[in-house]
């Protein structure tokens, strides 16, 4: 038989190490690739890289991603392993490592969703530290402008700036103020005047059972109070009123 | 090899106060994927920005099929990875205009089909390529501790002209094998190592390596000036039996 390709036994190499990560996955094809006194010694080489690789990389990704990895628990090894083989990396830079964690978790269903979002609030964080440097406007820059120049002037970002869309509270959890779990009786928000002011204060939420929107009302049932009893509807009620009067005048 | 923030700052930082020199973990020079021209861009703008007073690498693999492992992986030492690692070294060399150095990995296994010890095939590789070595001491003793051979016989296979720069480091141990973490001082068979290898190769620019559990400043500071010591007493007694 000839001797394997440089090519073939590094496939082989990945194939024993990396391809299931964290678990014992070792090509017999390899096994006879390497010395030892026996198979036990062989394999016992080859694991201290499998470990290694294993190891190395969710501790990267736990460090990247330190309140993923603290709400995961038990789990986060095991949902490591999972991201390693769906997506390997591919850059030479392990920086990247964690670019599609976020992805990952929203497409599993055994995990909770929010920690999709919370990971790519986590993630976005990386990004903004390493992002680009850019010299910020200053008092100065603003005075030194000409008046006739102000119309046309345009904000633009630095790259730093990054916009998330979340559908979680994922600076809460973020911040470590709340958990994945809600009881009866915590704080879930609070209401003030803090946008346009053309309604009373109130408070946006949704309920969803098993990733599915539902009608709170029959979710928490009495724990709610009645769209007609709410000081939005009393509010717009007397806009009605009001629109009323003045079509009269 | 980021676009901003703040190693890049401190890195200017310490440019301004001495020399550096840039030490990459990625080039995948033992890959037989094609070179990332992606990668070798990134470090020719650093190379352009910090003017290091040199570069290096591991001979090793690191990536096959476009996945990355991030670990320095162990070549089989055949003639084809000579050929194979020097072309490519070569490429490095022309793309970025300068001479590399390469440096010698720690490894926990080797491959039936080598052909040649590894002072042989580094040395091969290194007059082929017409690069640099850049001798890590205490991967020698791991590897010479985990595979049976002897560390000196290693040191007096390297050609001594091509040394620019010796890394020494700590490591620990896992039942039968040593391990490369470089989270533990200089131990004793490593120092003892690094006096043969100033004999052998003399004056040369020497890093102690230690990238975890970092003790403080003044434990760190100890282990070099021990590195000083130890090269200047090698120097002035080789000058004493002139």
């Amino acid at each position: 038989m000839p001797a394997p390709s440089l090519y073939e036994v590094q496939r082989l190499f990945w194939e024993s190490v990396a391809v299931q990560p964290g678990r014992d996955s070792i090509a017999p094809a390899f096994v006879r690739l390497v010395r030892g006194y026996d198979d036990t010694d062989r394999k016992t080489r080859i694991g201290v890289y499998a470990d290694a690789y294993f190891l190395r990389l969710r501790d990267v990704l736990g460090e990247d991603f330190p309140r993923v990895a603290a709400l995961l628990a038990d789990r986060f090894d095991e949902v490591v392993k999972g991201y390693l083989e769906a997506f390997p990396s591919r850059w030479p830079s392990v920086r990247h490592l964690g670019h599609a964690l976020s992805e990952f978790l929203r497409r599993r269903t055994d995990t909770p969703k929010c920690l999709a979002d919370l990971a790519e609030l986590e993630w976005a964080r990386i990004e903004v530290f390493d992002a680009p440097d850019a010299e910020c406007a200053t008092i100065e820059d603003f005075v030194s402008i000409p008046a006739e120049a102000w119309p046309a002037l345009r904000f633009s970002a630095i790259p730093a700036i990054k916009i998330l869309r979340a559908q979680y509270p994922v600076h809460h959890l973020w911040s470590g103020e709340r958990s994945l779990e809600v009881t009866a009786g915590e704080t879930i928000g609070f209401v003030g005047r803090t946008g346009v002011k053309v309604s009373p204060p109130h408070l946006h939420f949704e309920v969803r059972v098993d990733d599915r929107v539902t009608n709170p009302l029959r979710t928490l049932g009495d724990f709610v109070i009645p769209p007609q009893a709410t000081m939005t509807h009393q509010y717009v009620l007397k806009a009605r009123r009001a629109k009323r009067r003045h079509l009269h005048v | 090899m980021i676009a901003g923030g703040r190693p890049l700052q401190i890195l200017e930082k310490a440019r301004e106060l001495a020399p550096v020199v840039l030490h990459g973990v990625s080039l995948n020079i033992g890959g037989t994927d094609t070179l990332r021209e992606d990668y070798l861009a990134e470090l020719e703008l650093l190379i352009r920005r910090f003017a290091p007073a040199w570069v290096s690498d591991h001979l090793c693999w690191g990536a096959v099929g476009g996945r990355f492992a991030h670990d320095l992986l162990p070549l089989p030492y055949t003639e084809e990875a000579v050929r194979h690692v020097a072309a490519r070294i070569r490429q490095v060399q022309d793309r970025l205009g300068r001479r590399i150095l390469m440096e010698n990995v720690s490894s926990y296994l080797t491959y039936s089909i080598s052909s040649m010890p590894e002072w042989v095939f580094v040395s091969a590789v290194a007059e082929e390529a017409d690069c640099g070595i850049l001798l890590d001491v205490n991967n020698i003793y791991v590897s010479a501790i985990n595979h049976g051979f002897s560390p000196l016989e290693y040191l007096s296979g390297i050609p001594r002209e091509r040394v620019g720069q010796i890394h020494l480091a700590g490591h620990s141990s896992s039942g039968d094998l040593l391990i490369d973490t470089h989270d533990h001082p200089v131990p004793t068979p490593v120092w003892r190592l690094y006096r043969e290898a100033v004999r052998r190769f003399g004056r040369v620019s020497t890093l102690v390596e230690w990238d975890d559990q970092i003790p403080p400043f003044e434990e760190l500071l100890a282990e070099a000036n021990r590195a000083r010591e130890i090269e200047g007493e090698v120097l002035n007694a080789s000058s004493i039996s002139l």
